[in-house]
């Protein structure tokens, strides 16, 4: 009896560390990139119909698969990143709350690659949809003044939108400044290094201080 | 007296089948779930908590509804019990009532640890409560007025059909409910005594579409009071006439 169940357990882990090397094995074969690149349901009517009413959780996993999909394509430096958008746009159409995916997801988009997907008019698509749900969120006129004033040197547009974003209760004051900055001394070094100190002050996120320093840094050499 | 009695006993049988394990399952999963997304993703581990919790204690609660609700009946009968139930002063409409009851109590039970369960998650994402947590409790009130609704249809189903059968049924309302607005919509489009089938139809699907509530109190927004008060109505009225089939059905059910 004894020796029976010594048998079965050993041809159980046997059998168990066969299948978990034939599946690396499989994935080993499948190629990165062809796996990655699969998005098989692109509507967000029917993913909030497919959810059962829970399509705040589907959105938090379309976010974490945009995260998942940019971390691994910049990793790889790769120039290209086809399925971000289409990732950040299903996320943010069933959750149209999710904020973060409007602040980093336009900062994904944005800058020019390796650093992002260099598609800055998405990027402004996808916050003015973000404003457009969440008018009370000064972050998201800073994010489009951002982009406007960084990626796209629209001056005019970058100071209304922190113009905009000032007078939303309770927004960073700097907001104001930065509003007639971009108005007054616009494509300055000085307004550019004022625009990545406030990121670095405004943000916990130790990937986008990372991203501010090094920067400051770079303006700094100039 | 006697509803008491079989509702008595038949929170007893559910518990000795272990259905209270599923909450240790939930608090597990919940753990794991806001753990894992803190390292893999940026700034939603408070979303998915809530809604995660919210999804997880909704189709926990549903499978544990259908799977203890449609067995109620066919294993009196296969084990023979039934007969000696009914032998003595019990209506049919008493044991329906207290199987129900029962089975109400137990997933009142089980929903209510996992309610507390998502709380601990919380707490352990962001320390102390906050006044929107509140509104979180209401989200999981709501699931457990429609997990009596789905209780009461798989014990519906399962007077006058197999366990299978009554799963599947079950199961079925349940997804299409989530579509109730959708069909109501749909039904209009008819003309003559098709629409007006179609429309009766309609609004005999338990209209879970209202309880969605989880997306929004996941932002901390509010849920109004009306819709508090609509849907605890609704799922008593729509418990209510559930109920009252269930009983007719097994009254007319011949019991061999």
């Amino acid at each position: 009896m004894r020796r029976r169940r010594v048998g079965v357990g050993l041809l159980l882990a046997a059998c168990l560390a066969s299948s978990v090397a034939l599946v690396r094995r499989t994935d080993e074969q499948q190629s990165a990139t062809a796996r990655d690149e699969m998005l098989y349901l692109h509507s967000p009517a029917l993913l909030r119909r497919l959810s059962l009413g829970h399509e705040g959780l589907v959105a938090d996993l379309y976010w974490t698969r945009a995260v998942q999909y940019f971390g691994v394509r910049h990793h790889a430096r790769a120039r290209t990143f086809p399925l971000l958008e289409p990732l950040l746009e299903i996320a943010t159409a069933l959750d149209p709350k999710l904020t973060v995916a409007y602040q980093f997801g336009a900062n994904f988009l944005s800058p020019p690659p390796p650093d992002g997907a260099g598609q800055p008019e998405k990027a402004i698509q996808l916050v003015e949809f973000g404003i457009r749900h969440n008018p009370e969120e000064w972050r998201l006129y800073y994010n489009l003044g951002f982009i406007n004033y960084l990626e796209m040197k629209d001056y005019a547009r970058a100071s209304e939108a922190f113009g905009r974003g000032a007078k939303v209760p309770g927004a960073h004051p700097f907001l104001r400044v930065l509003a007639a900055q971009t108005a007054e001394h616009a494509g300055e070094v000085e307004t550019a290094r004022l625009l990545w100190e406030t990121t670095l002050e405004s943000n916990t996120d130790p990937l986008v201080r990372e991203n501010a320093r090094k920067h400051l840094r770079e303006l700094q050499e100039r | 007296m006697t509803v008491l009695t079989i509702a008595r006993s038949t929170f007893r049988e559910a518990v000795r089948d272990r259905v209270l394990y599923s909450p240790a399952v939930f608090a597990v999963l919940m753990t794991g779930a806001a753990v894992l997304v803190g390292q893999v993703s940026i700034g939603i581990e408070r979303l998915v908590v809530i809604n995660l919790g919210l999804a997880a204690t909704t189709f926990f609660g549903v499978i544990v509804a259908i799977l203890v609700g449609i067995g109620l009946v066919a294993k009196e009968i296969q084990k023979r019990t039934l007969y000696t139930v009914l032998s003595r002063p019990v209506a049919r409409w008493q044991f329906v009532a207290g199987k129900f009851v029962g089975l109400a109590g137990t997933l009142a039970i089980n929903g209510g640890l996992m309610g507390l369960g998502l709380l601990a998650a919380l707490r352990y994402v962001s320390p102390g409560f906050s006044g929107a947590d509140v509104w979180v409790l209401v989200a999981v009130y709501f699931i457990l007025l429609q997990l009596l609704m789905v209780c009461a249809l798989a014990l519906l189903f399962s007077t006058f059909s197999s366990p299978l059968l009554a799963g599947v049924f079950s199961f079925a309302l349940f997804v299409l409910g989530n579509f109730a607005g959708e069909l109501r919509e749909a039904a209009q489009g008819g003309v003559g005594w098709t629409h007006h089938l179609a429309v009766g139809a309609a609004y005999l699907m338990p209209n879970f579409s209202a309880f969605s509530v989880a997306a929004g109190v996941a932002h901390g927004e509010s849920i109004a009071s009306l819709l508090i008060w609509h849907n605890s109505i609704y799922a008593v009225t729509y418990t209510g006439l559930v109920l009252c089939a269930a009983i007719l059905a097994f009254e007319w059910r011949e019991l061999q």
